[in-house]
Parts: C-alpha cells; structure tokens; sequence
C-alpha cells in the first residue's frame, strides 16, 4: 500500500472540546457501571481452549502401558524445528520400539506435524499449555514423561468440519 | 451613583473565644483527625484509581487482597514500596534527589489545613471551627502553597541529572506557573460575590444565597477545574510524566518509596483541589436545605453529618478526576500552552468583568429596589439577587458554550493555519504520494 | 504567654532568614543558591504574618517562591547552568571591594533605623493596620489605600509592566522574523 497521507479539512466550526469530552465521558461511565467484565481470572478460571488446540505433547499408551510409538522415524523426519530425538530399538520378537524418545519443548514450533504423520496415533500434541520449568534441561520431555503426562490430545483437523465445532 | 454597601466591609463575627487549653487540643485532634484521614484516603484513592479504571475498561482490578474490592491492596503496595531497593543513580545531586519527594509532598499536605470541613460546633468549652486554621487569607493561602508543588516535581527532574526527567521538570514548571494564573483569575468572581477571602466566609454565602456558586459561576468553575487539573498534572495535562515521550519524566530515577511520596503527594493534591471545588463552588459542608447551620454552632450530630456532607461532595470530585483520566488522552504540548494563555486567561479575565459589572449592576438595583438587596428579608423564599446571577450565568455559558466553543478551546494541528497553508500541505502530501512506491506491500 | 512565642518564633525566623540569605550569596551552585532564597522569602513571609500583615505574607509566598523562583529555575535547568561556572556578576578585585562597601554602608543604615523607634503604623498589633486589618479583612486592608488613595501609583506601575512585556513580546517576535 503506498503512503498516501490525507489532510482531511475537519469542520473547525462544529467541533466543541467540550461536548466531546462530555460525550466521552457518558462512554467511559456506560463502561463503568457495565456489569459485564472481560477478564478471566487465570489460575482460578481458564479459558475454553479450541479442540485443536496444540500444545505441550502426550504419547498415548497401549493397554499394557508401552508407548503405542515403533520407532518409525517418521516424526523426527516431518520436524519442521528438528525437535525429536528418536533412537530406534528392537525386541526378542522383533517389535521395534524407541530406546530413546525425546522433545524439545523449547524448539518445538507446536505445528502438529508429528500428530499428522504418526502411524500408530502415539505421538500427539496436548490441549495444554502451562508447562514452565525452573531450567531449559527441563523442557526435553523424555519417552517417560511423555507417556506420563494425562492432559486430553488434540483432535487432527477434519475437512468434515473444517471449524472444529 | 454607586451604592457605598458594594465597599462596604463584610464583618466577620468573632466565635466566642475558646480558651487556651480547649483551643491547644481542639486544634492538636483535628490536625491527627485530618492528617489520619488523608493519609488514609490517598492510600486508598490508589485503589480507588485502579478500581474505576479498571471498570471503565470492563475489567476487574485488584481483587486478590482484602475481598472482592481489594480493600488491603493499598496496604499490600505500601509494604511492597517499603521492602524495595532504594536506588540512588550515580550521578545525581544528592541532597536534592532526596529533598524532592519532601518538597512534593509537604505542600500537598499542607493546604488542608484551611479548608473548613464541617459546620462549627457549639461544644461546652465554646466554639470549635471545623478547620485547623482559619486564616483571615483563606484560600490565598492554597493557592500560595499549592504554587510550591512544583518545586519537588522541577527538583526532582533536574537533579536527577537524566535528559527524560529534566524535560518533565521543565514541562511541569512551564505547565503550572501558566495555568497557576487562570487558576488565581477563574477565583476573582468568587471572591467578588462572596466579599472575603476566608473559606467559612465562601460557604457562609452560597448558603446565604441558597444557591451553589456553580449555578451562579459555571465558568469560573469550568476554568478552576481545568487548572486544577493542570496544576496536579493529571491527564489530560500529564505532559510532565508522559509515558510514550519521557518513559516516566520527572520520577524515572525514582524509586521504592521515595517514588511512590510523588504518587502520594498527586492523590493528595487532587483531593485537595476536589475539597477545593466543593467549598468554592459546591456550597462546601453546609446542609442543604437547612437552616440552622449557617447561623452559626449547631450540635454534635450536624457537625457530622456536614462533614459527612463535605466527604460526599469532596469524593465525587475525585471521582471526577479519575474518571476524565480514563476517558480522554493527553494534550499536545502546544494545545497545552495555546489553551492556557490564549483561551483559559482571557476568557477568566473577561468573565471576571462581567461579573463585576453584573454584580455593581445588581447592587445598585438593591439600592433602589430593596427585593435585590442581598439579605433581602425573604432571600430564603425567593432569593431574587442569585435568580438575577443564575439567568446573566445562563446566558453566559450558553454563549461560551454553544458559540464561541467551536474548534477554538483545543484545536487541531492545523487549527490556526490559514486555509492557503492547508491548501500548500495538501499540495505537498500529494506529491510526495507519487514517489512513494504504488505497488507492494 | 503568647509574647514568648512571638518572641521566640521572631529570632527563629529571622535567623533562619539572615543564614539562608548567607548561605544564598556563598553557594556556587546556581539551583542551591535559588533554593536558598526560596527560604529566605519563606521566612520573610512568616515574619510578614507575624506583623499582622497576612495578605503580604501570601503574596510573598505566592509570587515570589512560588512564580518568579520557579520561573528562575526553569531558566538555569533550560539553559542547564547547573554547575558551578563563571557566571558572578562582580569579578576582580575592585568589584568585590565596592560591593563590600555597599553593604557595609546597607547594615550601617539598618543599624541607624533600629536605633530610631518605628513610626506608629508600622508597630504591630497597636497601630492603623491592625485596626484595619479587624474592620476590613485582612484583604481589603491593603485594597482600600491601594485602590483610593495610591490609585495613581498603582495604575503608573501597571503601565510600567505592561510596557515591560510590551517590550519583550517585540524582542521576542524581533528575533522570529529575522529568523525569517
């Protein structure tokens, strides 16, 4: 857009400082006495967050309690942050499953991709958000962490319902 | 011929005369009372201040300490301010960097002691005034202290040797000697109705008159609130302390609680000019529609209840204070100094004539025809001298208001150009529109 | 009693004044040397009142600590003179030695007068003005002579000045259109 400056002419005739802070002032009471507030109060009250909300990840479990994850690779590969660690392993029956699994929460740019490309629906990012630590080791989650955490998991988007609702 | 009541003097009749002792601890409890409850008041017109601004902008404010309200807020920042670091910047002059938060915050302080905050009491040891001192200057007096304010605020921004306090200082000092002028002018016609300087003697004669000097002075009272607001550089006259120009101008050196005796010493000046406005032009603690007490002492339950009178007056003009700060913005520097000297000091100056003349006029009216004698025997049925002053005052804010109001109190940027000079930036803008680039983002 | 009091706070008072106005000629500073003289008015203010004479009290107050300090202030933090400089009007030795003088001839003058006794009005508490001061405020006091019998004096001084910022508004505007 180019800059374009107008000079607009305002009608000095009609323009009263006075009546307009009158008239401002009938506003800002309207507001006042309004019993309607905006703010939430956060730790007591939350905020609904959307289905698709992604945040901190979760590794969903098999009933025996393992992570669903085989080690695939195909996560650390999607990783637009290059965010996942993943050194693979494999069992007496040949299953494979990840030695080591880890996250950088710090590098992650939360997009989701590891949700989408996931074979197993192991991998998923959470509807949750408040994960501060005291240190930066504290935001590599490991496979432990992971599969501990309990939080609900984001819903993938669905071209059925593109809004989610 | 010119009436000889309008020189005659206004006589002041003496109280009946306390003796000493009564005198000595009248005085030492109302001096604890009135210091007890301002500083109580300040505190808690910072909780006050952040309640209502967070209304106006539909939020909560502080509720976390003390209740709903956040009734122990004003505490909780008091230790907080107390507890915190004191810094002391390297290169500032230091007896002054510390004198300064006195110097703002004794004047504040010290104009209460004139302003009558309730009806006299007719006690058994004689008659107490509700005032600490009633000085034969009045309000002389406030306007004398309050023209000191600035020097903690013009101290404190230049010894704190940095260049965003030194601009506030030298904002604030330009900015209150200007508006100290209209403030002093918009209080002549007051004086001139009321015949005396003391404060007593303002309540004693809107009760007198049965009519509030805001019905008979509006534009006094609209020039005074102005200044007021300029003198205790609230918003929209914050210049000395604006934010997006001089992060926090005159106080950025500042802190703990030598930081926070400037946000003290600010509350306390604008309740000192709210309790200002309400004895000048609001009729003061005197009960309205009631006789009794301006004849004098009454007893005990009136004196409080006109004190609680003036609390209520006093309170809703600070209300009005922290409700124009969270409705308008700040003036441009220059709109600050045109409005000063180009609207506000000649419009008092004019006001202040015709109401002298208006006043004389009426006078001479009074020695002719007696119903327009100020006492006139049924003043309280129908008080014809204030009827005649409340229809010249009708007149007079309808022309200043309606007419001469338009584009002129504050103006634009380009306001004062000259249609040609419009004409030559317009030409400008829109050649340089052709070499900025047309496509893009 | 109160004659004690009156006593004590006069020499209080004026010995604060006589060591502020001391220490307003010693300082180098500019901005301490101004503050300085703000005390000085503020005890002469209260000197003022104790002589019955409120209303000039407050316009000491009033005009000069409050406008005329203020506005002196305002020009030593714009033209930032707040270091010690060279700025002394009286330089070298014949300067300090005729300035010396005069003040040495200003306190014999004042040592003349206190030997005399004071005319009647100035006494306080017993001459015109205190009568005044009872039937007419402590205002109308001084606006009665002021505006009857000085009329002419007054209006002359206010010619004065209004000449006075006549003459600084055309310098003012002078420099603006040279500028031009």
């Amino acid at each position: 857009m180019a800059i374009n400056v107008k000079v607009l002419a305002r009608p000095v005739e009609e323009v009263s400082y006075v009546r307009a802070t009158l008239k401002g002032m009938a506003r800002t009471f309207k507001h006042l006495i309004e019993p309607h507030k905006v703010t939430i109060q956060y730790p007591d009250q939350k905020k609904d967050i959307s289905k698709r909300w992604r945040g901190t990840h979760r590794m969903l479990t098999t009933e025996t309690g393992k992570a669903k994850c085989v080690a695939c690779g195909l996560c650390p590969t999607v990783c637009p942050s290059n965010c996942i660690k993943l050194v693979p392993g494999e069992d007496e029956q040949g299953n494979r499953y990840p030695l080591v699994f880890e996250i950088d929460e710090f590098r992650c740019i939360f997009c989701g991709y590891c949700q989408e490309v996931c074979p197993e629906e192991a991998i998923h990012v959470g509807r949750h958000y408040e994960n501060s630590e005291y240190s930066r080791e504290g935001f590599v989650y490991d496979l432990e962490r992971l599969t501990a955490q309990t939080h609900p998991v984001s819903e993938m988007w669905d071209p059925a319902d593109p809004k989610g609702e | 011929m010119i009436p000889s009541s309008v020189f005659a003097a206004v006589h002041v009749i003496p109280d009946p005369p306390l003796a000493w002792w009564p005198f000595i601890i009248s005085t030492v409890i109302k001096m604890l009372l009135v210091f007890t409850v301002y500083m109580i008041g300040v505190a808690m017109l910072t909780l006050a201040e952040r309640k209502i601004s967070a209304w106006i902008q539909g939020r909560l404010g502080p509720n976390r300490v003390g209740g709903k309200l956040g009734l122990l807020q004003p505490a909780a920042d008091g230790v907080k301010n107390i507890m915190k670091e004191e810094t002391l910047p390297a290169h500032v002059n230091k007896p002054i960097f510390t004198l300064a938060p006195m110097l703002a915050f004794i004047p504040a302080l010290m104009a209460a002691a004139v302003i009558p905050f309730g009806a006299p009491w007719d006690s058994r040891w004689g008659r107490i005034s509700m005032v600490i001192a009633d000085l034969p200057v009045g309000f002389l007096f406030i306007l004398a202290i309050s023209s000191l304010g600035v020097y903690g605020i013009v101290l404190a921004g230049w010894s704190s040797n940095n260049k965003y306090a030194l601009l506030g200082g030298l904002r604030s000092s330009a900015q209150m000697v200007s508006y100290e002028i209209s403030m002093g002018m918009s209080l002549i016609p007051v004086l001139l109705l009321a015949g005396n300087v003391t404060l007593n003697e303002i309540v004693d004669q809107q009760a007198n008159m049965h009519l509030w000097n805001v019905l008979t002075l509006t534009i006094s009272f609209f020039i005074f609130m102005v200044a007021a607001f300029a003198e205790t550089n609230r918003l929209p006259f914050d210049l000395p302390e604006a934010e997006s120009e001089l992060i926090a101008g005159y106080h950025t050196e500042y802190s703990a609680m030598k930081f926070s005796m400037f946000p003290i010493s600010e509350y306390a000046n604008m309740a000192t000019s709210s309790a200002l406005m309400a004895t000048l032009f609001f009729g003061g603690w005197d009960i309205p529609f009631m006789k009794q007490d301006n004849t004098g002492g009454v007893g005990i339950l009136l004196v409080l209840l006109s004190i609680a009178i003036f609390a209520v007056k006093t309170g809703f003009f600070i209300f009005v204070f922290i409700w124009i700060r969270w409705t308008l913005p700040r003036f441009r520097y220059d709109q600050l100094m045109s409005l000063g000297w180009k609207t506000m000091l000649p419009l008092a100056l004019a006001y202040i004539v015709i109401v002298a003349a208006t006043l004389l006029g009426l006078d001479y009216l009074g020695s002719v025809f007696p119903r327009f004698q100020r006492d006139f025997l049924w003043a309280h049925v129908i008080p014809v001298y204030g009827l005649a002053m409340l229809g010249v005052n009708i007149v007079l804010v309808i022309i200043v208001f309606f007419i001469l109001d338009r584009g002129r109190i504050i103006s634009p940027a380009y306001g004062r150009a000259t249609p040609q000079q419009i004409a030559r930036l317009r030409a400008v803008t829109a050649v340089r529109s052709h070499l900025s680039p047309q496509s893009g983002d | 009693m109160p004659n004690f009091f009156y006593q004590v706070n006069f020499y209080l008072f004026g010995l604060i004044a006589i060591g502020s106005a001391i220490a307003f000629v010693t300082r180098r500073s500019p901005v301490a040397a101004a503050l300085w003289l703000v005390n000085t008015m503020f005890c002469l203010a209260v000197l003022y009142v104790m002589l019955e004479a409120q209303f000039i009290g407050v316009i000491q107050v009033l005009v000069y600590a409050g406008a005329i300090m203020v506005v002196f202030l305002f020009v030593v933090m714009l033209l930032n003179l707040g270091e010690p400089s060279e700025i002394a009007d009286i330089r070298g030795k014949w300067g300090k030695l005729v300035a010396a003088l005069l003040g040495i001839v200003l306190l014999a003058q004042v040592a003349a007068l206190s030997g005399k006794r004071m005319p009647e009005p100035f006494i306080p508490g017993t001459g015109y003005d205190a009568q005044a001061v009872r039937d007419l405020g402590a205002v109308g006091s001084v606006a009665q002579p002021l505006f009857n019998e000085y009329l002419l004096a007054f209006e002359l001084t206010s010619i004065l000045l209004l000449v006075a910022i006549v003459g600084a508004v055309v310098i003012g505007r002078r420099r603006q259109i040279d500028a031009r």
